[in-house]
């Protein structure tokens, strides 16, 4: 049928060609069938159009893609003097702009503000850049400069591998990792080699990780770690000693201070693995002894501690492969010269180099679509012998991770529990959010911690809290 | 006036003998092969390469409506390919990506990026019967067809479905682990190699899913459904996937598939 149509339609086209060919006298007389035929031909055409309307022509996208980010998570103790924790509210912005095909400028900052101010961060109003990164391509290899984080590693909740960005502390580990790492002016290149792909880093500076002080919720000690320390020795006479930090020393803004990073990877029939190194710093400085001073009117000195942040220099692995619908992750990490506390007389400087060894065994399953389990074994230990080390040699520990979505997706349980095997200890996470429309959820949850002092979540076990979320995204 | 005749006579028969052999050829074609006949339709996409900007529009019990935006490019051909979908909109998974690397021998492969921990995870490639992302679509209707799962037959023709003829086929899996359905009913236009209705039915013989697809064109020489619907008639669901933007052979090139890839900021 449209066939017909058609060809009427060109019959009819072509009269009207005629028709205006005619001389002006035959063009009175014509008018009337000159004007039929329009009709004809309208009458032919405007089905054909009712019958396939004219798709409304696409909008070229901006080259601007926006987010914005509103969020308050408030914080309640549920341990004595149950107060206000927290009320964290953040604006976060992020503009990624398309210069062309292949290269992205993104542009992201966030605004903060904590009226109840007992977790360390700024009194007033603080703008923290997140990212200011422009990637592309230059010939096969990928290119990053700027502001931005790198995630390496395959664990969730510990980290391992993932030590190019220090972290901000003021909350413990009780933001996700994307909130707390600190972003680092860097260059990345990521370049195809044979068989895979080798990751370059280069960070130009010294950036130490965020911590909270004496007095902050989450502060441990005068200096960060001092606190931990005085609880495991609590049954010596040292711990009658009183203790004075001095400002921490930190390395100077020069080129040596730079830090630098590989990551060659590549896939195995149906393994996916990593080689890993990177020479940076520690995140949180060293507390070494610097001395004892006498104090006045007392009978014992006072030990004073000159915190310092040591470099590190980490070779890893990692591996990651399904079998079936079981996900399987690996991640081993070297630390080769950790400073670790140590147990010796006579006191020098309280610290010793070791090696450190850190592993995770990772086993993520997913029995319905509405649940997701994941285990995670975490072994860690030190290369020196137990008699020398302050804190055990060996640490064992185990995750146990549940996400499930409910009505579409719209409501979320999940539970996050952490637990130590050879020590006493533990972190349990329970949390709900409930989605409303596109734009608005609400999250509920609560952080429980447990075990003895000298351990970091016995440490805070007087910090359970409960948590209100509320966000709106667009 | 004799020769006339005979020359109309001659010329009659001609035409007759003409139109019957037609007919009967005609009378071929109207029963053709039902396993070619899906081979021609799985097949007739034979683009190198491709290109997709598409909305899910999903629609709950209460006819709440909630829409994911999201393109896929793909590359290499029927069951040796690789493809990464990204999520544009809205905001709550706004950068998500999704690479496959479906390769002969190996099978499956996949890769979930995820910008809210800026981490890249192997996952496992899901159960083909498990609905994809919260819609009525399953992954078995995402994920390429693989002829050889089904047998087939024609039942029925003539019915008009989107105002063209269709050929009715029955296709049974060749073993149950083979598909999540019991039995489906496919209708497949005779002048288009293109599933434009589908029926899943359980075990039970409950018609379980309807899939409609709707604004064929073609383009580049391949037909494309520029709407597909889904719904679920027991959960008074459904999922309507409407095509934006479609590109064929458009040059993609291997190295836009790989883990760095799926980390870019790509929210276009």
């Amino acid at each position: 049928m449209p066939m017909r149509s058609k060809s009427k339609g060109k019959r009819q086209k072509s009269k009207i060609k005629n028709a205006g060919l005619v001389s002006s006298t035959k063009r009175k007389k014509e008018v009337p069938t000159f004007c039929f035929l329009i009709f004809a031909f309208c009458l032919l055409i405007f089905p054909a159009i009712a019958q396939e309307p004219t798709p409304e022509p696409i909008p070229k996208p901006s080259n601007w893609n926006w987010s914005l980010t509103l969020r308050n998570r408030t914080g309640f103790k549920l341990n004595a003097p149950h107060q206000l924790q927290m009320s964290r509210t953040q604006l976060d912005a992020q503009g990624v702009y398309k210069i062309s095909d292949a290269w992205r400028l993104t542009l992201a900052a966030r605004a903060h503000y904590d009226p109840v101010k007992r977790l360390g961060y700024p009194n007033k109003l603080w703008l923290d850049p997140r990212q200011a990164v422009i990637e592309g391509k230059a010939g096969k290899v990928d290119l990053k400069f700027g502001l931005q984080q790198v995630v390496w590693g395959q664990a969730d909740g510990l980290r391992v591998l993932d030590v190019i960005n220090p972290l901000d502390y003021r909350e413990f580990i009780l933001e996700d990792f994307l909130e707390s790492r600190r972003p680092l002016w860097l260059a990345r290149a990521d370049v195809p080699v044979a068989k895979g792909s080798l990751q370059l880093l280069w960070v130009p500076y010294f950036a130490p990780g965020r911590l909270p002080v004496e007095g902050n919720e989450f502060g441990a000690g005068q200096s960060f770690g001092l606190g931990l320390i005085k609880a495991a020795l609590q049954d010596s006479p040292l711990a009658q000693l009183a203790i004075r930090a001095e400002k921490t020393a930190r390395p100077a803004y020069q080129l040596r201070a730079s830090q630098f990073g590989a990551r060659f990877s590549r896939a195995i029939k149906t393994w996916d693995w990593t080689a890993n190194y990177f020479y940076g710093w520690e995140d949180a400085p060293t507390n070494y002894i610097g001395g004892l001073e006498p104090k006045p009117g007392a009978e014992l000195p006072t030990v004073v501690f000159k915190p310092r942040y040591d470099r590190k220099e980490v070779f890893g692995v990692t591996g990651a492969n399904n079998f079936g619908p079981v996900v399987l992750r690996l991640e081993a990490g070297w630390n080769r010269q950790r400073p670790v506390a140590v147990n010796e007389q006579p006191l020098r400087d309280g610290f010793g180099k070791a090696g450190q060894f850190s592993s995770v065994v990772g086993v993520d399953y997913s029995p319905r679509e509405w649940v997701w389990l994941s285990g995670q074994y975490f072994l860690s230990f030190v290369s020196a012998p137990q008699q020398r080390l302050l804190f055990p040699r060996y640490n064992h520990l185990a995750s146990f991770f549940v996400r499930t979505n409910f009505f579409h997706e719209k409501f979320k349980p999940e539970l996050f529990v952490l637990t130590g095997l050879n020590q006493r200890q533990y972190l349990i996470r329970p949390r709900g959010t409930r989605s409303f429309g596109d734009h608005w959820s609400v999250g509920l949850g609560a952080d429980f911690f447990g075990g003895k002092r000298n351990n970091i979540f016995g440490f805070f076990n007087t910090r359970d809290r409960a948590v209100l979320e509320v966000k709106w995204q667009k | 006036m004799r020769s006339k005749n005979q020359t109309l006579i001659a010329s009659i028969l001609l035409l007759a003998f003409g139109w019957l052999h037609l007919e009967t050829n005609r009378a071929c074609a109207v029963a053709p092969d039902a396993r070619q006949l899906m081979d021609t339709v799985y097949k007739q996409d034979n683009s190198r390469d491709s290109y997709w900007r598409a909305r899910l529009d999903v629609y709950d019990k209460k006819g709440t409506l909630r829409s994911k935006k999201f393109s896929l490019r793909k590359l290499g051909t029927l069951g040796n390919s690789k493809t990464l979908a990204r999520f544009t909109d809205p905001a709550e998974v706004r950068g998500v990506g999704l690479l496959t690397h479906n390769q002969t021998g190996i099978g499956d492969r996949q890769w979930l990026y995820t910008p809210a921990i800026q981490r890249t995870r192997r996952i496992a490639p899901q159960e083909r019967g498990r609905k994809f992302l919260g819609t009525d679509f399953t992954n078995e209707d995402m994920a390429e067809r693989v002829l050889d799962d089904y047998n087939y037959k024609i039942i029925g023709e003539g019915e008009v479905i989107e105002g063209r003829k269709c050929y009715k086929i029955e296709a049974r899996p060749v073993a149950a682990d083979r598909s999540q359905n019991s039995y489906v009913y496919l209708w497949v236009p005779v002048d288009v190699p293109y599933t434009v209705l589908a029926e899943m039915y359980d075990k039970a013989g409950q018609r379980v899913r309807v899939l409609k697809a709707s604004q064929l064109e073609k383009i580049s020489g391949i037909w494309v459904a520029k709407q597909v619907e889904v719904g679920t008639p027991a959960d008074g669901t459904r999922s309507v996937m409407v095509i934006e933007e479609i590109k064929f052979n458009s040059g993609l090139k291997e190295e836009m598939f790989t883990q760095q890839a799926l980390e870019k900021a790509d929210v276009f």
